[in-house]
């Protein structure tokens, strides 16, 4: 009875693969899951939606390899077709950024969803039970640390000089504490920002998503994993 | 130390020689988005013919268009799109901001739509502050942050310390109106405050002794630079200490009246006026004080207050941190900050601190101490609390 209870609101955790390509080792990441309210409104707005996806290979306890991929969605009011651009490409024979078009969003939906990265290891890598783990991230809108000092100032001019004129009346009352009012709501996306624990020039997004460190299982032969053209 | 001081002199001709002219050096100035960004979005070039507002039933529409810095008739620039829906986000007016964009009149053109969901404009601070000595002050702010839908703050803070503590009868009553864009420019602010004073403290069964204090000031300031800003204020007050001494001397009342004018100088890097996490705040203020009893002649005398407060912040596994700081030149601040732990249930941010403080009297030999303990929450319903308890002493 209790399985039955959890079951519908079990969430499908990430999955990781391996698939071998000659001498290499590509990995396939899905079930990622979405921030679709977000998507459903960022995907027809006309606008991009910037996507950044990051792979993390730690071997021996120490990051072996990382790999990041990029995908760009833009809705086409006239045409309505999603035009999504992804750098790099899927295959190796691509151009170096590949152009797509999409006629339905849950087909856009399956492409961000799923990402192969392609000769991420090599077979050997798994040589002697080697332990091998990954971890994935997934930024939607990035901003990136430039922009953070953009945040600082603009956060800057809203707020009011803090003279106490108190002082001098010789008045002991404490002066108001907030120049502003509240920052309490100004807090939020601040928070997200120095929260973020992210090295690399992209410090935070709209929506930031980082799997758990999950062993990587020894790779089985390419069954055409997904994203695959 | 030289090169400090040549420092400081150069600081000073830049600002003389930028508040002088009216300008800041661009170099210090806002960054504008100047990026076209190459994306998927460059397969033809969108051109701007009009913003629209939704979603904004108290706020005016005009107040969201300034802050996106695009010209109709000029090509969309996304990133300065993406710029504009921060900026909006942290006026603190609105839950959620997003922009899209709709089919123009013709192929190529489009209306970018601002979406908004407006937060409450209500914002609230109870703090209780509980003394050694068995006294317990209580003060009370309200406000409301988004006046006319134009963003301009009217706030309110009464401190009827009398309420809690029976010692204490003092009351005191402010009320200020704050216009952060003042004629809807990014760099002149200007607030006016009220404030009301009266103290009947000093009560025995044949003697009385009440305080009655009245003010009204201004300040026009303007930001400069990165994170600094100057003002120039003026204060009026008026005064009114009515003594009866049923023993001695029966009646005795004084009235004075006094004036200030100041000049002031700061800067407010501090991500966060509750909460900060990093940055630093410097406040100088310059005044002229005149006071007049009775009918008496205006005495003047000048007075220089420096307020300087440091953060350094430390983090400690990205869950809590601990921020160490200077305030007023005596008092060591020690924050210990959690963000996370609590940030799903009803309390949004807690910090707890210590602040040990030592002070010296520039009137006299008088050296106190003084140690204080508390947390600040920021709750869901409530608005910010704050709970501390202090303990002082002579030295």
């Amino acid at each position: 009875m209790t399985v039955l209870l959890l079951w519908p609101f079990s969430v499908a955790a990430i999955q990781f693969h391996s698939y071998v390509q000659g001498p290499y080792v590509d990995v396939v990441v899905s079930d990622i899951e979405l921030p679709m309210d977000q998507l459903n409104k960022d995907l027809g707005s006309g606008l991009t939606t910037v996507i950044v996806a990051h792979l993390t290979v730690i071997k021996k306890q120490t990051v072996h390899t990382k790999n990041q991929q990029e995908v760009r969605i833009r809705f086409d009011l006239w045409d309505e077709v999603y035009n999504v651009d992804q750098a790099p490409p899927i295959t190796a024979s691509a151009p170096a950024t590949a152009n797509r078009k999409f006629k339905l969003k849950e087909e856009v939906l399956k492409i961000i969803g799923t990402y192969r990265f392609n000769q991420i290891l090599r077979t050997s890598d798994f040589g002697n039970g080697e332990d091998i783990r990954v971890t994935f991230s997934m930024i939607v809108d990035p901003i990136s640390k430039d922009k953070k000092q953009k945040i600082k100032r603009w956060l800057a001019q809203n707020r009011v000089g803090a003279s106490s004129s108190s002082t001098a009346t010789g008045d002991s009352t404490p002066a108001a504490a907030d120049p502003l009012g509240s920052g309490t709501k100004n807090r939020s996306l601040f928070g997200q920002i120095l929260d973020s624990e992210f090295s690399s020039d992209i410090t935070t997004g709209q929506w930031v998503f980082t799997s758990p460190v999950t062993a990587l299982s020894p790779p089985v032969s390419n069954v055409g994993g997904a994203n695959e053209k | 130390m030289k090169q400090r001081i040549r420092k400081l002199l150069s600081l000073q001709w830049i600002l003389t020689v930028g508040l002088t002219l009216g300008i800041s050096p661009s170099a210090f100035t806002q960054d504008r988005a100047d990026a076209t960004t190459a994306t998927a979005a460059t397969l033809e070039p969108l051109i701007l013919s009009a913003i629209e507002c939704s979603g904004n039933t108290n706020t005016d529409c005009e107040i969201l268009r300034r802050e996106v810095h695009l010209q109709v008739g000029h090509p969309v620039d996304e990133e300065e799109l993406e710029n504009a829906r921060i900026r909006l986000q942290l006026m603190g007016l609105f839950r959620s901001v997003s922009m899209s964009l709709k089919k123009g009149a013709e192929r190529g053109q489009v209306i970018v739509n601002i979406d908004v969901v407006e937060g409450s404009p209500w914002f609230s601070e109870t703090s209780i502050e509980a003394h050694s000595k068995n006294r317990i002050a209580l003060s009370y702010k309200l406000g409301h942050r988004n006046l006319f839908g134009t963003g301009k703050i009217l706030q309110g803070s009464f401190y009827p310390s009398s309420v809690l503590d029976r010692i204490d009868g003092t009351y005191n009553l402010y009320l200020e109106y704050i216009d952060p864009h003042l004629f809807g420019s990014q760099n002149y602010f200007m607030k006016t405050q009220l404030s009301g004073y009266f103290d009947n403290r000093d009560k025995a069964e044949n003697y009385v002794s009440t305080r009655k204090y009245g003010s009204f000031g201004f300040e026009f300031g303007r930001r400069i630079f990165d994170f600094s800003h100057v003002a120039i204020g003026a204060t009026v007050s008026e005064s009114e200490i009515i003594r009866r001494d049923e023993l001695t001397d029966p009646f005795e009342e004084t009235r004075y009246t006094s004036s200030n004018y100041s000049f002031n100088y700061g800067w407010d890097s501090q991500d966060d006026p509750y909460f900060a996490t990093e940055g630093s705040t410097f406040d100088a203020n310059l005044y002229q004080y005149k006071e007049r009893y009775g009918r008496g002649d205006f005495l003047s005398k000048q007075n220089f207050s420096l307020d300087a407060k440091n953060s350094l912040a430390l983090y400690f596994n990205g869950s809590y941190d601990s921020t160490v700081g200077l305030s007023g030149g005596s008092a060591l601040e020690w924050n210990h900050q959690f963000r996370r732990g609590l940030s799903d249930a009803s309390i949004t941010s807690s910090k707890l601190f210590l602040k040990p403080a030592v002070s010296q009297s520039a009137h006299n030999e008088l050296r106190s101490a003084r140690l204080e303990l508390g947390a600040v929450f920021d709750t869901k319903s409530f608005g910010i609390i704050k709970l501390s308890a202090y303990s002082g002493m002579n030295l």
